[in-house]
This record gives structure tokens, sequence and C-alpha cells, in this order.
């Protein structure tokens, strides 16, 4: 029944009290749920599309209560997995949540008639309601005069003008809702006789357009010229689109050149970490097990928080300030083209930092087909959980040119989008047939963004991320150092182990290092027993075991163990390489950087493991495959089917190997390799 | 499908800048529903704020992005 409803802490034990917040989009009821709950909200969704309930405990006065915010809608009769969501919870038919005790329902001041029918609906839900009536500031600022005894009589209920931007009356809001939780449960105080029960839309809208008329002592609410004028320019197919590309071009540009310098503390902090560890822990197994396994796997992944962090940040502060549905109508035409309504652009958006909330926020396209096309590609979009990859192969190609680096990254996000891009028109004309739907979108007013809004969504990821690389890599990172460990090949077994070729020097090298050793001798013979030890241990078997399959890829067995356990989840195919190289190099002790002993690894002829064909096959391997298995899980849970996942999986395998296949025959062709 | 009524037009038909009042919707039941809930609802007056492929309207204090095609079967008087 709540399959709709996505919960993502663990479930607390319920309070006494439920508070709803409920309204239509863009009312600021996100912010108003931001001031209530702080830092202690459960979340991982983006603001405007906020698709899940998200929830906070919440101390009003002597009463603690749990505060849900749910999805914003214009209306509960409709069809939509939001409107569904809301409805139950609202009707307390949701078993995962209280019974609601309040109704917080947050509208714009600004737009009061658009937002009175949602109200009276909501009204009618037999709930005590308060009517939180924010950006009250900005009616003020026009000095726009609105009769909230006027309003607060027609409805029947408390309206509580507030600003979530200047915090006006929050205080007498949440003095409101203790008062109300005091109280037992009661039957709601609504004159409904006033209202418009049971009416239909078109009804509700007369009754709203007279309330707000007579609140608003017979002055109608416009958009402003300047709001016209803007909106012309943005959402014109000449001027809009340069200008998207233009802003698009500014926020990733600005994600890389500011969190360049967070990422250099991460790896240094890191670095010093493995460093000073390995210096205290004298035992080896034990030194390799905390500098290579723990801090080299997790150090990998948390590199990318600023970046996770940056974009999440920007996405919130451009959807804030109403520009993101703006650019939704500009690249609609454009997008439509190709089996995508506009709608899809901002979980296409999202889907830049993560594929799981942008699935989820799939939910505003209405139309089941497009939205399945929608749900198919996102994947292909460069999640941030691919930059460790591209990061790596820009490091081992391009060491610290900027300016290589960075197209490098420009190319994977192009190849993602345009590849994303592609298989939809195909799915369009063969699996997922029809045209999407037409454009119907509303264009919330231009306003200042919040940076509170902004900090808490990347606070929010940021913690999502830390949990992730924290539980499930270090996880991986610890059973991937075990199975490159174990079981360890002794000495007396290498040169039986070894390669004929090998063994011979590794029979004269311990001959020599008995008689007389040096320092040169001595590191050979740890290089050579490093290296077998890994082919010796069970994931150089497996790597061994599978290297066929990839060796058309220029993919040693090493790296066929980073893309085998990077099915699960890409990202670790970094800590994978981290731990392999750290594995291989104990000789030398030397974890200064993650990247320096990547770039060191040798294949058996002695030329280097990454040269440019091998690093770029990786490179467009890792931009178009599947690898991660929770958007697997989402995909199966909003398709409720496993032939999406699968096919998902299908597909895009099929496009990375033959891509990687290709971008590797072609790059040694032009090199002459 | 057109309005039977004479003295209503489709509102893409309307000049930038003129206002009408939402007559009917001659689209499917879905989309009908669709457009009502984000307000376009008979009765209510509609500004035309932009023509092109992707109208802009403003209604009840908000404004909207339609497609051209939903537009022209939007009738207004």
């Amino acid at each position: 029944m709540n399959a709709s409803l996505r919960i993502f802490s663990s479930q607390p034990k319920h309070s006494q009290h439920c508070v709803i917040l409920a309204g239509p989009p863009n009312a600021g009821k996100t912010s108003l749920f931001n001031h209530l709950t702080g830092l202690n909200a459960h979340t991982s969704n983006y603001p405007g599309t906020t698709v899940e309930v998200r929830k906070g405990e919440v101390e009003f006065g002597t009463q603690s209560a749990l505060v849900l915010d749910l999805p914003g809608t214009y209306g509960l009769s409709g069809n939509t997995l939001d409107q569904k969501a809301a409805q139950e919870v609202i009707a307390g038919r949701n078993v995962s949540f209280p019974e609601p005790n309040l109704l917080i329902v947050v509208i714009d001041a600004t737009r009061i008639s658009h937002h009175l029918a949602l109200v009276s609906e909501l009204l009618e839900q037999n709930l005590p309601t308060v009517v939180a009536l924010n950006m009250i500031d900005e009616v003020e600022r026009k000095n726009t005069s609105l009769d909230l005894k006027l309003l607060q009589e027609e409805l029947g209920t408390s309206v509580i003008p507030i600003s979530t931007r200047t915090t006006k009356g929050l205080k007498k809001l949440t003095n409101a809702i203790s008062r109300h939780l005091e109280m037992e449960r009661t039957t709601p105080s609504t004159n409904s006789s006033a209202l418009c029960t049971g009416c239909s839309v078109a009804e509700r809208c007369k009754w709203a357009d007279d309330v707000s008329l007579k609140a608003l002592s017979g002055k109608e609410q416009q958009g402003s010229l300047r709001s016209d004028l803007l909106d012309s320019f943005l959402t014109s197919p000449i001027f809009g689109l340069p200008f998207f590309f233009l802003v698009m071009f500014g926020l990733f540009g600005s994600v890389f050149s500011v969190a360049s310098y967070p990422m250099e503390w991460v790896d240094t902090i890191f670095g010093h970490l493995a460093n000073t560890s390995s210096s205290l822990i004298s035992h080896e197994l034990l030194s390799s097990l905390v500098s290579d396994g723990i801090i080299g796997g997790i150090g990998g992944v948390v590199i990318f928080l600023p970046q996770i962090c940056i974009l999440f940040f920007g996405i919130s502060l451009l959807e804030d300030s109403g520009y993101l549905s703006r650019a939704v109508v500009a690249v609609d035409r454009v997008m439509r083209k190709f089996g995508l309504p506009g709608q899809a652009f901002v979980p296409l958006l999202s889907a830049h930092a993560c594929a799981i909330p942008a699935i989820m926020s799939t939910r505003v396209i209405e139309n089941t087909k497009d939205r399945l096309r929608t749900i198919l590609v996102i994947p292909l979009l460069t999640c941030s959980a691919r930059l460790p990859v591209y990061l790596m192969v820009a490091v081992l190609l391009f060491g610290k040119d900027p300016l290589w680096g960075s197209l490098l990254f420009v190319g994977g996000y192009l190849l993602g989008g345009v590849t994303a891009v592609i298989v939809s028109f195909l799915l369009q004309r063969s699996v997922v047939r029809g045209t999407p739907d037409y454009l119907a979108i509303e264009l919330p007013p231009y306003r200042i963004p919040s940076f509170r809004v902004a900090f808490t969504l990347a606070f929010d990821r940021a913690k999502v991320f830390f949990k992730q690389a924290g539980t499930f890599i270090l996880l991986f990172s610890l059973i991937l150092w075990a199975a490159a460990t174990f079981p360890q090949l002794s000495e007396e077994n290498l040169s039986t182990f070894a390669h004929p070729a090998d063994s011979t020097r590794i029979a004269f090298l311990t001959e020599a290092l008995n008689s007389s050793p040096t320092t040169e001798l001595q590191y050979e013979y740890d290089l050579l027993l490093d290296r077998y030890a890994l082919e010796y241990s069970a994931a150089g078997r497996i790597g061994k075991f599978v290297e066929p399959v990839f060796s058309p890829l220029g993919f040693d067995w090493r790296l066929s163990i980073g893309i085998l356990s990077s099915f699960a989840a890409r990202e670790v195919v970094v800590s994978v390489l981290s731990v392999i190289s750290g594995v291989e190099e104990t000789s030398e002790g030397d974890n200064a950087s993650l990247i320096a002993s990547l770039r060191e690894m040798k294949r058996p002829d002695g030329s280097l493991l990454f040269d440019v064909p091998t690093a770029l096959s990786l490179f467009v391997f890792f931009v178009l495959a599947m690898q991660c298995l929770p958007t697997q899980a989402v995909t199966y849970r909003e398709t409720k089917s496993w032939k999406w996942p699968i096919f998902q999986l299908g597909y895009m395998t099929v496009l990375a190997y033959g891509g990687a296949f290709l971008t590797y025959r072609i790059t040694a062709h032009l090199l002459h390799l | 499908m057109a309005s039977t009524d004479p003295t209503t037009l489709p509102l893409s038909s309307l000049n930038t800048g003129d206002t009408g009042v939402l007559h009917s919707i001659s689209l499917s039941q879905e989309i009908t529903a669709q457009l009502e809930r984000l307000g376009l609802a008979p009765g209510r007056k509609v500004k035309l704020i932009k023509h092109g492929n992707r109208c802009l309207l403003g209604v009840a204090g908000a404004r909207f992005a339609l497609d051209r095609e939903l537009a022209s079967q939007i009738f207004v008087s």
C-alpha cells in the first residue's frame, strides 16, 4: 500500500503527534520544513520535486511531534504517485506514519487565488488545519492590502502570515502548532458551509477567485511586466537555449573549479592518514589492512564529496530562483524530438548528481511511457559516482594539466548525455512507443534563492554519501582487501608459482640475497613477490579467470577485478584499484598519493598498465556501463517489473563493452600501438 | 474537435497581451483534468503573455507555459 512512499531512515518510534506540511509546489514548503526541523530531517531528494515524504522530529513547546513534508501538489484528486501518496498520508491510511493531528497548508501570499483551490480541498480532509501564508514580506513590500481577518473567516480556520525568508511569523506559527498539539484531537473548526464541499475544480477555482478578490479588496494579483519580459527571453528558442547552455556551463564549471580546493585537502588528509597509520602499525598485515583496505578504500570516494555538495547546492539555487522551470520550457522543444518530455529535464539534470533521486523525481511526469523512457536513460548520465573514475583517468593521462583534464570531463558528460538522448530516440521507435505529452507547466515567480535551503540540501546529500562511504564502500573495500591478500603466497612457493621466465630470476635473486644482499636486489625481489602474491590471491585468480572477456578492451586481470567488483557500485573501482596497487606496493610503503601508485602499475612486459588506449577504454566503459545496484532496485520499484532493470543492465552493458572496444582499437590504431 | 460556441476562439489566436475568459477545453479528459488542477479552469481570466510554440499565460496571479497544440484546443470568450 505504501509502495509509492520511500522512507529513508530507520523507522523512528512513533511519537505521540504527527504534523503534516502540505501545499502546492514552490510555495516555500520545503523552506518551512527546514526551518522547523533544522538539520535533523531524514531526507534524500531535491527541492521542488519533493517526491518522498520527508520527516523530522521537532519539539513544539512541551510537545514533540513527527513533522512530515508531503510532496508539493496542486490537488488531491489527481492520479500521480505524489498525489496518491499525499492522500494516503493525510487520511492516516499509510501504515508507516501515525495518524496526523494537524495539517499545515503552506501557500504563497503573492498568488492567493491560485492556491486557495487546493486549500479548500485540504480543508475537507477533516483534520485540524492551519494555513501558513508564506512570502508575506513580498505582499507588504508591494503595499497590497490583504484582509487577513476576512480570509480567516472565509476559510473557517486560522491563517498565519509568515515569511520563511525573513523568519517573520515563524514563532507565531510554532506557538499555534504547540497549542493545537496540547489540545486533544478535536473535530476541525472549519465552517465547511462556507467552503466548496465536493465541488468540481472549476467551482473551486471560482470560489478561490471570489475569496481572494474580497480579501484583496477587489484587486487582482498579477505578475510584473519585468517577469513577463524575462520569461519571454528565457523561454524563447533563440535566446533561451544559448542562455541555458551558458547556465549549465557555469554550473558545472563552478562545480569543478570550486571543488578542486577541498578535494586537494581531502586527498592530502587521507594520504597523511595512510602514511601515519602505516608508520604507527608495525604488524605488516594489519598495517596493510588499515592503510590500504580502510583508509585507501574510503579516501578514494570521499574525495568527491565536495563536488556532489556543490552540484546540489547549485541545482537548489537555480530551482529556487525560478530559472529551472524556464529552462524546462527552453529545452522542451529539443527534448521532445528525442522522445523525452520537457518535464524530464529536471530529473535528467539531477541525475548528474545521483540517478536514484532522479529516477524517483520522474514521478512528476504523468505519461507512463514518457516516464519509462526517462527512467531507462537516466543511468547513462554522468552521476557523481562516476567522477572518481573520470578524475582517475584524467590524472593518469594528463597529470595536473587542468585544460585537458576538464576536456575529458566534458567529454564524459557529453558522451553520457548524447547517448541518453539517442537511446531515448530509439526506444520511442521500438520498445517504448508513443509521443511525449505536450508541455503544460507552471512558471513560479522569480525569487532570490535561499542559501539556507541550498545549504541544507547539500548537507543532506553529504550525510547520505558519508553513510554510503562508511558502510557499503568500507565493507566492499575490506572484502576486496581480504580477497587480494588471501590466500597468502609464501616465499617458499614463490618460485614454483611464478611464471617460468621469472622463476630463474627469482632463484638467482634468492641466492644473491642470501650471500650479498643489496637494496636494489631486495626491491626487485619484493616487487616480484608482491605481484605474484596478488596473482595467487582469491581476487587474482578470479581476475585471471575473467581476463579473456575484458582483454579485447585492453584490461588486464587487475582491471578485470576492478570492473567485476564495480558492477554493484561503480565508484568502488577506484577503491579497488587503490587497494590492489597499495597491496602490490607494500614494499615501498608509498601511500603519498592514490593516483601515483596507480600510474606505476605495470603489465608483465614492463610497459605501463594505463597507456592511453587502455585509460580511454576504461573511461568509456564507465561512462556507459550500468554499475549501480541501488539504481536497479529503484528502477524495479518505480516500474514494478524486473523486465526494466534487466533491460537497463543489458543494453548499457552492450553499449559499454562495444564503446570501450571501439575506443581501445581506434586509439591504439591512431597511436600506432 | 472544436468549440461549438461561435463566440469563443482558441487561446492561441489571442494577441500577445490580450485577456479572455476561459470557456472550455477540447482535450482528452485526462489532460483537461491535469490543466484544471493547474488552475486553468473555465470561468477564469487568462492573459496571453507571449505567443509561440510554447505560449506563456497568466492565470489567477500565476503564470504557465503551454504547448501551442494545447493552447489551440483551449477556448476563450
